[in-house]
């Protein structure tokens, strides 16, 4: 493919061009990747003298862990986890662990739906913090294994059975979180619902293990919701 | 399998006379005074009914409790919480009983091979209580003597083992399991009941 005139003579030019441009932009990005890289050493340098201290103070390790996200590193894929250099790390996969345990554990007490705060409750021992906790659940989300957080009235619930909420029963979720349970006439005067949506709701709920029976608290039946439980003491 | 169920379990275990102070939170929790429809979850609820008589029997050394849920040497029933205004029908209440012995938790006290509707509570296994009671034979140098099971329950010298004051008809019940290992053997009195042992 021969080409004449002014034609051949651009071409070539661009070629040349070209091969200028992406020299630059090689030697730049092998820069930037030395320098990356002598950053990562200098930051594995420094993780590795404050191990001790990145175990011990959550505050510091927030403030750690915020540094290198704000310079698009993901402390946790950062660190080595076959060499246990950093504690730091395992200290996450253990949470992780430790998260799963317990929505098995629980699975049976509140249908597969535990709130944030009950698993703050329980990881209180281990000195892990909320950000923490939070950290190691969106760790777990990346395992697809039908983890799900979702939000009711500002308080964060963590799904653990892949069967998805309705609209309806998160309503019902809602009213439970402020007084811990929710009845027909509660129902029918918050959101104007008749009483067979109610029940239709509400039985299926109970059915699913999301909500606990409660007859003897007067003329009408109550029905609770399990994570109220972290709630009375 | 209920030792590591409860994430949630109170620690707080200074006894103030105020039952509901020294068990865990679900004791609180209105809805488990009802008989749950869902079957898994009753099972759960049933669990936490019999860790909740498990640690409410130990930490003030309850022996026996009847079936109504009162202990011997009390008047307050453990199914009948005041201070949320719920009780625990009968029916469910024979229920628990009934899963708490299948799982060896809880043994119906017997008076003259009769049933008296009471409980032995089990917080240890039979077998536990055995090695303890073993245990104190050990360090205490009372092997190839004879020790009366009076004494085992109520000397001085138990006091520091937490089968201290058991009851003498269950004490009987956790030396068995030293017998049959031929670590022990029984001295009856002259109606036949064992009323000392020796440990070999």
């Amino acid at each position: 493919m021969r080409q004449f005139g002014l034609a051949q003579f651009d071409d070539k030019q661009r070629e040349k061009y070209e091969d200028i441009s992406s020299n630059i932009l090689q030697k730049q990005t092998l820069e930037l990747r030395d320098q990356l890289k002598i950053f990562q050493d200098r930051l594995t340098i420094f993780a590795n003298k404050h191990n001790e201290e990145l175990r011990e103070n959550p505050e510091f390790r927030l403030k750690f862990t915020r540094m290198c996200s704000s310079i698009g590193i993901n402390p946790l894929s950062l660190f080595d986890k076959d060499k246990h250099l950093f504690t730091v790390n395992d200290f996450y996969y253990e949470i992780c662990v430790k998260v799963i345990e317990i929505c098995r554990q629980t699975k049976d007490m509140n249908g597969g739906v535990i709130s944030f705060d009950e698993l703050e409750k329980c990881f209180k021992h281990l000195r892990v913090g909320r950000p923490d906790l939070e950290k190691a659940i969106n760790m777990l989300l990346a395992l697809d294994g039908g983890f799900e957080v979702f939000e009711i009235r500002q308080k964060k619930f963590i799904r653990s059975v892949p069967n998805e909420l309705t609209d309806d029963q998160t309503k019902i979720l809602e009213i439970c979180s402020i007084l811990g349970y929710a009845t027909a006439s509660l129902l029918k005067a918050n959101l104007n619902w008749t009483n067979v949506r109610s029940k239709a709701v509400i039985d299926g709920m109970v059915a699913n293990g999301l909500l606990w029976v409660d007859k003897q608290a007067g003329s009408e039946t109550y029905y609770w919701d399990p994570s109220w439980m972290a709630r009375i003491n | 399998m209920n030792e590591t169920n409860e994430p949630t379990r109170n620690e707080d275990n200074t006894s103030s006379g105020d039952q509901s102070s020294s068990l865990p939170a679900t004791y609180s929790f209105p809805p488990l005074y009802t008989r749950q429809p869902n079957v898994m979850i009753r099972k759960q609820q049933i669990n936490a009914w019999i860790d909740i008589i498990l640690q409410f029997a130990q930490l003030h050394k309850y022996w026996i409790i009847s079936q109504d849920g009162t202990p011997v040497s009390s008047n307050l029933s453990i199914f009948n919480n005041e201070s949320i205004q719920r009780s625990v029908p009968q029916v469910f209440i024979d229920e628990i009983w009934s899963q708490m012995i299948q799982e060896k938790k809880a043994l119906p006290v017997q008076e003259h091979h009769k049933n008296i509707n009471q409980y032995f509570i089990l917080w240890k296994d039979i077998q536990s209580w055995a090695s303890i009671i073993l245990q104190w034979f050990e360090d205490f140098n009372k092997l190839n003597q004879v020790v009366t099971i009076y004494e085992l329950s109520q000397s001085d010298e138990t006091m520091e083992y937490e089968f201290h004051q058991m009851p003498e008809s269950l004490l009987k019940v956790c030396l068995k399991p030293l017998c049959k290992r031929n670590r022990a053997t029984m001295l009856n009195d002259e109606h036949g009941t064992p009323i000392a042992i020796k440990v070999v």
